[in-house]
């Protein structure tokens, strides 16, 4: 059972030219972590608020565990919605220790039991610090299981985290992220997590959505949305990617790298003239001059530490202008291509095979 | 299942709305009122008085503008550029004539000034040279144009400081590398940048002196507000007064809307705050050092200690006298009544601020806002504006209960009450607002998202937040309250007297030595938020 649900919902705020967030609709199961993902001012945050209801939308209506929540002009008051928010500054209460943090949002327990609620939700989100002290005295980490901890420990229906790894450091993000998705399944608890950051989105969530001005893009599993991204947008979003313009040909493509032969159960729309082949800089294999190959010339190389990438144009080298019959082709693109082998130098002359692509309709239909 | 509710309403909304409407009553009154026909007196005044106003409060305001703006710009900096000896003190002693009514400022130097006082008793006696009546006499135009300037320059002075001292060193730094010098820093980068903080500075003295009565009325000097009173008390003509009233609101509003446009949408800060400050520069010669301390020392003496000092003076003669259980009851009266209205503010501020909070219509800002109106609005208009209502609330009262109790709205300190706050709520209102600002919204929205009710929220969270906020709200509004004069002598009940207006009232009796003693005591106490404010910024430091 979808435990929220989103339909067609828009803001826009006042005074604003554009909608905030632009008829989006989606619904999670239960136990579901969503990352939103985006780049500032792509309207995730505006969702996030929606959902917790710090702002009313324009239209569209809002569904929680079963229960009408927004709809039209009626709306359910934040604090009487069961959903628990993680903000990005973490806004810990800064005259109220830990355990007062905590324990803010608990109702209709005594106090034994709210002492017993307490530290389990601190034992569970691994905090180790005295709960007498004040947030201030805390580290960047430690607040942020307070602000982790003080939002689950009403046990919410839905968790709401705005940015939450974007106020720490690199080394403690990586290790900050794992155990919000460990305590988060743990818990049971369905969350969705706004960031701009796709290494948050993939290493925490089960499910990603990508916002671009206020539209929600596509919405699918981590590994769907890098290997079948439905717009450049998202596939440039994931990694870096390549889009060639190539003609149909029989048997495969014509591209100015040279021909690349059709994978054999492709369904070819044959009919179709100009299309996009698709793939990521490091879905090729380099090789040498024998076997079929694509070939280029390196523009630009930026050395990555692990690996190099590779900016590579078109050389109209005589074998694939040879295979290319010479057509007219764009030869002004440019391709980006990631190479383990850290040697090489703007001028190289580049051969490359594709090990895998996709076949898309070009961009202009 | 949880009630829904409609998105925009809560009781909290619904509250302000009231509120809203209870503090603009003044304003609409004088805008409706405008629609009936004058009072009797109107042509008289009209045509014989209604000159003179207009010249005699355009002459103040262009005289006074003019010169806080050379005080108050020229002293802020130097104390925000150079340094030299005592400028850490100059800093906040410059805004000590704050604390000084203008009304009593004016006494001051009049007792300095006549043949008594201690100038020419001290040239009498040592040099032997002998003025007939005042060295100077101050009690015309141009005196007034003195007093009102170095008792408002203070304004000009702070908001200018501020600017000078929030713009970046690193941009200072550039305008040198480019081959600018001191002085073409100060007039091609400073000053412009400044140029809105000034012209807020400089509007906020105007609204002072359009609504000052004490220092005009003592030098006879008629402008707007002295007509106001002279319809009001001299001629007992209410329409007239309030006719009065619309024209100095009208030119209030287009002072406030000429600041607004100059402004514009400029917006002239140096990006981030946390730029590094400009260094201060010590100029290298000692004799310059000196000759800056002097000028600050100058200022300070001539717009604050002389004064005061004549005060003491005056004080030392006249105490026996005048210090007694009466007295007493006097200042009693007139701290607790500024006290609970500056509580009030207070209170009302916080909830009309919450209520925005809580809101999630952005606009309801703008329209708040409205509610801090009446710090623009010389005080003998929202006297007139709150008056009316209110006699007119009695009638219907007295009518309903078919007996004829009489004022028991007007002719109490109910009205007074209600006036000063509609008056003073800009003083508490962006004191506390600040302090809300200050808290940001995501500690009320997170207490909200864990279940807690609107009101626990304040009460748990914003409202343990911003206690000092409150705390500098309630004493600002107090000390204002306590030195306000012309509102309360229109709406004082019967023989009730504050500090104010016991001090106006002995001065225009010719017991202008005995008045001091009241005069002391407020400038005193509005000597004490200006020396708590600024231990709070330099802890903050």
């Amino acid at each position: 059972m979808a435990i929220i649900e989103l339909n067609n919902i828009s803001k826009r705020y006042r005074n604003a030219d554009t909608y905030a967030v632009d008829g989006v609709s989606f619904s999670l199961e239960k136990g579901e972590i969503l990352a939103l993902v985006g780049e500032s001012g792509s309207g995730k945050t505006t969702l996030l608020r929606l959902i917790a209801g710090l702002e009313h939308p324009n239209s569209g209506s809002i569904e929680l565990g079963g229960e009408v929540i927004v709809s039209g002009r009626k709306s359910l008051p934040t604090n009487k919605r069961k959903t628990g928010m993680v903000f990005q500054d973490y806004a810990l209460f800064p005259h109220l220790t830990i355990f007062e943090n905590v324990a803010f949002g608990l109702k209709g327990l005594n106090k034994k039991e709210t002492e017993q609620r307490v530290h389990e939700t601190i034992k569970l989100t691994g905090l180790k610090e005295d709960v007498k002290k004040y947030p201030h005295q805390l580290s960047g980490g430690q607040q942020q299981r307070v602000a982790l901890a003080r939002a689950l420990a009403p046990r919410p229906e839905l968790l709401l985290m705005d940015e939450p790894f974007s106020n720490l450091d690199t080394i403690l993000r990586d290790q900050v992220r794992e155990e919000v998705r460990q305590i988060i399944k743990a818990m049971g608890i369905t969350a969705i997590l706004v960031t701009h950051d796709t290494k948050d989105a993939f290493s925490t969530a089960d499910k990603i959505a990508v916002m671009l001005n206020g539209k929600l893009l596509q919405l699918d599993t981590p590994d769907n949305l890098y290997n079948n991204p439905n717009s450049s947008y998202v596939a440039e979003l994931f990694g870096k990617s390549n889009n060639v313009v190539a003609t149909v040909a029989p048997g495969g493509f014509k591209t100015p790298f040279g021909f690349v032969s059709g994978p054999k159960d492709c369904p070819l729309s044959v009919n179709r003239d100009k299309v996009n082949l698709f793939f990521r800089a490091e879905e090729t294999d380099f090789c040498n001059a024998e076997e079929p190959h694509l070939c280029g010339m390196v523009e630009q190389c930026m050395y990555l530490g692990d690996h190099m990438q590779l900016k590579v144009c078109c050389n109209r080298c005589t074998s694939c202008i040879k295979d290319c019959k010479g057509e007219a082709m764009d030869d002004t693109q440019t391709i980006l291509l990631k190479s383990s082998v850290q040697t090489w130098k703007p001028g190289d002359i580049v051969r490359f095979k594709l090990k895998n692509f996709k076949v898309k309709e070009t961009d202009s239909d | 299942m949880a009630k829904k509710t409609t998105y925009w309403w809560n009781k909290w909304t619904g509250g302000a709305i009231v509120i809203l409407l209870l503090v603009l009553t003044p304003v609409f009154t004088i805008v409706i009122k405008l629609f009936d026909k004058p009072g009797e007196h109107w042509g008289h005044i009209a045509s014989t008085l209604l000159p003179s106003y207009f010249t005699n409060s355009f002459l103040l305001l262009l005289g006074v503008g003019i010169f806080t703006f050379l005080i108050g710009v020229s002293m802020a900096w130097l104390v925000s550029v150079y340094d030299f000896p005592g400028r850490k003190y100059f800093e906040w002693l410059l805004i000590l004539p704050l604390a000084f009514p203008s009304y009593m400022m004016a006494y001051s130097y009049v007792g300095i000034l006549e043949y008594t006082g201690p100038v020419q008793a001290f040239l009498r006696n040592n040099f032997d040279i002998h003025f007939k009546g005042a060295i100077v006499d101050i009690m015309n135009m141009p005196g007034a144009i003195f007093i009102l300037s170095i008792s408002l320059f203070p304004y000009v002075y702070v908001i200018c400081r501020t600017s000078f001292t929030r713009q970046s060193g690193a941009m200072q730094e550039a305008a040198f590398l480019l081959g600018s010098n001191r002085m073409r820093m100060f007039t091609k980068i400073a000053l412009p940048m400044a140029r809105p903080a000034v012209a807020g500075g400089i509007a906020l003295v105007g609204m002072e002196v359009l609504n000052d009565y004490g220092t005009v009325k003592y030098f006879g000097v008629d402008t707007f507000t002295s007509g106001i009173f002279r319809a009001w008390f001299s001629f007992g003509d209410i329409n007239t007064a309030i006719y009065l009233s619309a024209i100095l609101t009208l030119i209030v509003l287009a002072l406030i809307w000429l600041e607004n446009i100059q402004r514009g949408s400029r917006n002239w800060n140096a990006g981030s705050g946390s730029s590094k400050p400009a260094l201060r520069i010590r100029p290298k010669r000692k004799s310059t050092r000196r000759l800056y301390m002097v000028l600050c020392l100058t200022v300070l003496l001539i717009s604050f200690i002389f004064p005061l000092l004549q005060l003491f003076y005056w004080v030392s003669l006249t105490w026996r006298n005048v210090v007694d259980s009466e007295f007493g009851i006097l200042i009693f009266r007139s701290f607790s009544l500024a006290i609970g209205s500056a509580v009030a503010i207070a209170v009302i501020s916080i909830f009309l601020l919450y209520a925005i909070r809580l809101s999630p219509l952005k606009w309801t800002k703008h329209i708040a806002r409205t509610a801090s109106l009446g710090y623009a609005i010389p005080g003998a208009v929202i006297a007139v504006g709150v008056m009316i209502p209110m006699m007119g609330l009695d009638r219907k009262i007295n009518w309903a209960l078919s007996n004829n109790i009489g004022m028991i709205l007007s002719g109490t300190l109910f009205i007074l009450v209600v006036a000063y706050i509609v008056r003073f709520m800009a003083v508490g209102y962006n004191a506390i607002d600040a302090g809300f600002q200050k808290t940001g919204a995501s500690v009320n929205e997170v207490a909200r998202s864990l279940g807690a009710s609107p009101l626990r929220t304040l009460w748990k969270i914003d409202l343990p937040l911003i206690r000092n906020s409150i705390a500098g709200a309630v004493l600002l509004a107090f000390v204002d309250i306590l030195k306000e004069l012309p509102l309360t002598l229109i709406l004082r009940p019967f023989n009730f007297h504050t500090l104010a207006t016991k001090a106006f009232d002995m001065a225009t009796n010719e017991m202008i030595a005995e008045s001091a003693n009241a005069s002391l005591v407020v400038v005193l106490t509005g000597v004490i938020p200006i020396i708590v404010l600024n231990n709070m910024i330099s802890r903050k430091k």
